[in-house]
């Protein structure tokens, strides 16, 4: 441990330019602060206006207050100087003052999971917002927060938050071992960490539920899960999760529960049909003929006799398109991405058509399976239903129906081997079958509720 | 919930039951109407029954060796009173017949798809699938290949709903009033339905993974086999005349061909390629219960080893036969071994239970007079 020091500080810093050093009374106090991270008023209100009239007379009483902190390490002043603090140098003593303060996004809807009903705040990339978010709806002193920091050079704050009693201390003391071990000089955001955390890192499906809207985070609290906040990510992460948590949506909750269940089963039902939906077009085309009724098959026919390429090229095309204009439409800003809505459109829609490059059928099924891909209430899972949906139209290229079951076979039997905390990732079959279907997959009605 | 807990954890019976109707040999309902019209004649469909309470008697030996055995597993029970170098050339036959069932019923499989829908493809694309699966399911362990196959029956199971399209053509009549006329030979005929069955017996095998009140699961999962064997044999009976079942080779198959619905006819494919998950888990069982008993044998090899070891043998003896005709003969001969083991095992190891109860009486009966 190194004593704290004025001029170790100063030089720490070197030449920063948000670096603000200045002293008081002949040197008896000096303090530095940077200035992009205090709040100038607290900062006037609570250090310099009674640093310059000179009213800590009683420095010992003064320093009392939960405000200041008395330090002597050099290293922990550096890292106070870096969360927002002031240190101020007395004398022998060296103190921490805590005024934070810094820009901020205002709390805002969520773009990326949107209710109809419900609240719509959600978090924004400050973590003491966050916590404020959580904090306030659930006013129980049972509420326990773990501070963690992760990155060898970035010091994340990054919060374990759960509900004594009602989550599992082993999976939060697991938890809490795991983030502790992680060794990278940086996390950016919490999508980074749970990477880290995964127990399958090679697996496409996400193993960590996050959400950036409070009222799911505080569900999940009260489900007896865990949650983490990571400092500067709107997302926050909760385990154990299972598959069947991507396919939630807090919508479910806020209508009555039979329309729940229907859109939920909803949702499952998009999930079978953006997997399968153009993989059994390209196998029923390329291998199973029979298999079209036959006032179907006259019109199926037509449509595909311009069409000079064998049906895997024709869907894989179609499909690689849309991935690109989802792409497109992602990144670029909205106003621009009208006009590729529009170029996609008439791509995609006429233009291919009469070309004769794809058949009309197979626009179709390609968009059906492309809006079933959004209905998923959660952009990773939702993602990485996209990219498998490609293995599945390659083995329907290949081996056609039997080519989907191998495809469908692999996928189940991967993601019956996943686990999130050691608690299995499909639960719905675990042990109490039926409850556990009712509880996973099926709203429970509300009445039966405690 | 610890890092490896769910390893400890034991298999459901609801679990089991599906994983023990899964894995009883399914492909042989394929042709099942058509065996039954041969050897047993009019109404063959019954002895499907008949069968079914010699099953039942085969499991209760299998149950009531986990009730006397306290839970040990039957190597355990064995290798208590019999040295172990005198068991391993039984040992080795259970594990080649094993494996070669399992790997004719899934060249068999194969080779029907093959005819039926993929002339042109080579056989050996098929075979590397099923091992890659079998190689994905048998790394992850019992409770996996249980989990997963929960799920994977799903996709099964509502294909009879497809029987439901067929009820307008199906009549009382033409299962005709006479009861057995007509039939070859009953002994071969039992044989071949009671293959329908087999899969069950690795089921020796799980007592150390189970719960105690497994033993339902034994029979709920043989009566589950039965309903459905029953339910498509007797369609298939009521729908094609007899003679047409006796000179269909896959009666199931064609009794497929007659669905249609609204958006897709012909659903024998779809109900043919979906059935690949009951093969795989035939399959996949056989080589477990390999995988184990090889595991007992030489127990400080990797697992993973015994594995490919498996696979590899599995997928070379899958190429070998060149028709079907072929892989029904090896199949054949395959189930009627897997038949006496199924029923000399279980014998075998009461008898040493018994034994062992009886060593065990003297020993308290000589320390009481002591």
């Amino acid at each position: 441990m190194t004593e704290a020091n004025y001029e170790k500080t100063l030089a720490e810093f070197g030449d920063s330019f948000d670096l603000v050093h200045r002293s008081f009374h002949q040197d008896k106090f000096r303090i530095v602060y940077l200035n992009s991270l205090v709040d100038s008023q607290s900062l006037e209100w609570e250090i310099l206006s009674p640093l310059r009239e000179m009213s800590f007379n009683h420095l010992e009483q003064a320093t009392d207050q939960s405000l200041f902190k008395r330090i002597n390490d050099q290293e922990e002043v550096i890292k106070g100087i870096l969360d927002g603090n002031v240190a101020m140098f007395a004398g022998a003593y060296t103190y921490l003052i805590n005024v934070p303060g810094f820009e901020e996004r205002a709390i805002s809807q969520s773009e990326r999971e949107t209710v109809i009903n419900g609240p719509h705040d959600s978090f924004n990339e400050v973590l003491q917002t966050n916590v404020s978010l959580i904090r306030r709806r659930i006013r129980s002193p049972r509420l326990k927060m773990i501070s963690l920091s992760v990155g060898d050079i970035s010091k994340t704050r990054v919060l374990v938050i759960y509900i004594e009693g009602t989550a599992k201390m082993s999976i939060v003391n697991q938890l809490k071992e795991r983030i502790q071990a992680i060794k990278v000089d940086s996390i950016t955001d919490s999508n980074f960490l749970i990477q880290k955390l995964d127990e399958h890192q090679n697996s496409p499906f996400p193993q960590f539920y996050t959400t950036e809207r409070p009222d799911i985070a505080v569900s999940k609290l009260y489900a007896g899960k865990i949650i983490g906040l990571v400092d500067d990510s709107p997302n926050i992460i909760c385990t154990p999760s299972s598959f069947f948590d991507f396919f939630e949506s807090p919508d479910d909750l806020y209508q009555r529960w039979t329309i729940g269940v229907a859109v939920k089963l909803l949702r499952y039902l998009a999930l079978f049909v953006t997997l399968i939906l153009t993989a059994f077009y390209v196998s029923i085309c390329t291998y199973h003929y029979e298999m079209i009724p036959q006032s179907l098959l006259q019109s199926l026919m037509q449509s595909r006799s311009r069409v000079p390429f064998p049906p895997f090229i024709e869907a894989l095309f179609l499909e690689i398109v849309i991935e690109l204009l989802r792409e497109a439409g992602a990144r670029l800003p909205t106003k621009i991405g009208q006009t590729i809505g529009i170029v996609g459109g008439i791509v995609i829609g006429q233009a291919a058509v009469q070309a004769g490059i794809t058949s009309n059928i197979l626009i179709i099924v390609v968009s059906v399976s492309a809006i079933a891909s959004f209905i998923v209430p959660s952009y990773g899972m939702s993602a990485s239903i996209r990219l498998v949906r490609f293995l599945f139209i390659i083995m329907a290229g290949f081996l056609g129906n039997i080519g989907i079951f191998f495809t469908l076979g692999i996928v189940i039997i991967h993601l019956m081997g996943l686990t999130n905390f050691s608690s299995p990732y499909i639960k719905a079959i675990s042990p109490a079958f039926f409850k556990s279907w009712m509880d996973n997959i099926i709203i429970k009605p509300f009445y039966r509720n405690k | 919930m610890k890092a490896g807990d769910h390893l400890k954890e034991r298999l459901h019976p609801f679990q089991l039951s599906i994983l023990l109707y899964s894995i009883q040999n399914g492909l042989v309902v394929y042709t099942l109407p058509r065996v039954t019209a041969q050897y047993f004649g009019t109404n063959g469909w019954l002895s499907i029954i008949f069968i079914f309470i010699l099953v039942n008697i085969n499991i209760l030996l299998i149950a009531t060796i986990y009730k006397l055995g306290k839970g040990r597993s039957i190597f355990e029970i064995i290798e208590a009173t019999i040295p172990k170098w005198v068991m391993i050339p039984i040992y080795l036959f259970i594990i080649c017949v094993w494996i070669g069932l399992a790997s004719m019923i899934m060249r068999e499989y194969i080779f029907i798809m093959k005819i039926f829908f993929y002339p042109a493809l080579p056989a050996v694309y098929f075979v590397i699938f099923f091992t890659l699966l079998g190689f994905q399911l048998l790394t992850g362990g019992i409770h996996h290949i249980t989990k997963a196959f929960v799920v994977l029956i799903c996709f099964v199971m509502p294909m009879l709903a497809l029987l439901l399209y067929l009820i307008s053509e199906f009549e009382f009549d033409r299962f005709t009033s006479f009861y057995f006329k007509g039939g070859t030979d009953y002994f071969e005929g039992s044989l071949r339905v009671y293959s329908a069955y087999l899969g069950i017996e690795v089921s020796m095998l799980l007592f150390p993974v189970v719960d105690k009140k497994w033993t339902k699961s034994l029979f709920i999962g043989n009566f589950f086999s039965l309903f459905i064997y029953l339910i498509v044999t007797f369609m298939c009976f009521g729908f094609f005349s007899f003679d047409q079942v006796l000179n269909d080779l896959y009666p199931i198959m064609t009794l497929f061909e007659y669905t249609e619905v609204s958006f897709l006819s012909r659903a024998e494919n779809l109900c043919f390629c979906v059935f690949a998950f009951k093969i795989l888990a035939t399959t996949v069982i056989y080589y477990w219960g390999a995988q184990k008993t090889l595991e007992n044998i030489a127990g400080k090899v990797k697992p993973g080893l015994w594995i490919i070891l498996i696979l590899a043998t599995g997928f070379v003896l899958a190429l070998i036969p060149g028709s079907v005709a072929h892989v029904e003969k090896w199949s054949n001969w395959l189930s009627n071994c897997a038949i006496l083991i199924a029923w000399a095992l279980p014998i075998f190891v009461l008898g040493v239970l018994f034994i062992q109860m009886l060593r065990n009486q003297m020993l308290r009966e000589t320390d009481y007079a002591k």
